[in-house]
């Protein structure tokens, strides 16, 4: 079952109004950064997409209430990092060779164990299939409730919390096995 | 009472908190504190705005036409003796009036003279040329005694 990338319309505002939705938007910075940081898996990637995030953002401002504007921006943001990944997903088709991105398990710490075992849960996050990925990561790195995961994905809540379920069960069964693959 | 699969996700948990709490330390002090200074495609550019005056202002006086300047009259000329008249005049005097009747009259004349329906057979042509020099030459004559008296 695939899920497609909810649109992320906006109405246009006049200018006078443009100052205040930048103000507002800035104070959602880290959420936006974190949950790109779970759907990309390294800091720098995820800085992009924020960058990419506010600029869409703010080339289409919506007029919302104060409360909503943080669901509609990780909407945003989750819709980037989806769109990346496709992006990324024909390049590896075209250019295998230049594809793969491991770049947060070459870090210069990772010979320290607490940062290889965040890198291995990074990885684990990442190689789940994209329903269970993006309900775990809106949970766990955009801290949304079920009911803001399950009105932006358009799903029930019922099936947020069973692929909640499943997703948390894959991590743990992932990690578990790098782990054993390591210290053999 | 938790079970294991709830312990080992409560430590991934934690690696997850640790994970974002490391990415936002390190991006934080590269995240701007406040709205920057966003320019408005609507805003006045005083510099734009004064470089287009300057342009039209050139090509007003480039392109615009410029007033024609009043004829010159014989007055204006330093070689001619002051007539108070101007070059290009519209009236003849009676004068002129009088020896442009005149021309009329002898141009008349010679083309009736010349006409090829008066009949030519039988006539010498050299006695008529001559006759027509001769003519000619008196009306010219003519004319000049009349322009010096």
């Amino acid at each position: 079952m695939t899920i497609q990338a909810i649109p992320d319309a906006g109405i246009q505002q006049p200018v006078a109004e443009r100052d205040d939705l930048h103000q507002q938007l800035l104070e959602h910075q880290r959420s936006v950064f974190l949950l790109c940081l779970g759907f990309t898996g390294n800091p720098a990637d995820a800085r992009d997409m924020a960058q990419e995030t506010f600029a869409r953002a703010l080339a289409r401002p919506a007029v919302l209430p104060e409360e909503a504007y943080r669901p509609w921006l990780l909407r945003i943001a989750r819709n980037a990092c989806i769109d990346r990944e496709r992006r990324r997903r024909v390049r590896q088709l075209f250019m295998p060779r230049l594809a793969p991105d491991d770049r947060d398990q070459q870090t210069p710490d990772s010979n320290l164990d607490r940062d290889r075992n965040i890198a291995r849960v990074r990885h684990a996050i990442r190689s789940l299939p994209r329903p269970l990925r993006e309900v775990l990561v809106l949970r766990e790195y955009g801290e949304l409730s079920y009911k803001e995961i399950a009105a932006a994905l358009n799903l029930k809540q019922g099936t947020v919390m069973s692929r909640l379920n499943r997703a948390r069960a894959a991590v743990i069964r992932i990690v578990k096995e790098e782990c054993h693959e390591d210290q053999q | 009472m938790k079970t294991s699969n709830d312990r080992e996700w409560a430590d991934i948990r934690r690696l997850i908190e640790d994970d974002k709490a490391n990415a936002w330390a390190e991006m934080a002090p590269h995240v701007r504190p406040a709205a920057p200074c966003v320019s408005s495609r609507r805003r006045f550019y005083p510099r734009l705005a004064a470089a287009a005056v300057v342009l039209l202002a050139v090509a007003g006086l480039i392109f615009l036409p410029r007033p024609e300047k009043d004829p010159i009259t014989i007055d204006q000329l330093p070689f001619f003796a002051s007539t108070g008249k101007p070059i290009a005049r519209d009236d003849p005097s009676p004068r002129e009036r009088e020896m442009g009747r005149r021309l009329a009259g002898w141009i008349t004349l010679v083309n009736r003279e010349a006409s090829p329906s008066v009949p030519t057979a039988g006539i010498n042509k050299e006695k008529d040329k001559r006759n027509r020099e001769t003519m000619l030459e008196r009306l010219f004559l003519e004319s000049t005694q009349h322009q010096e008296v």
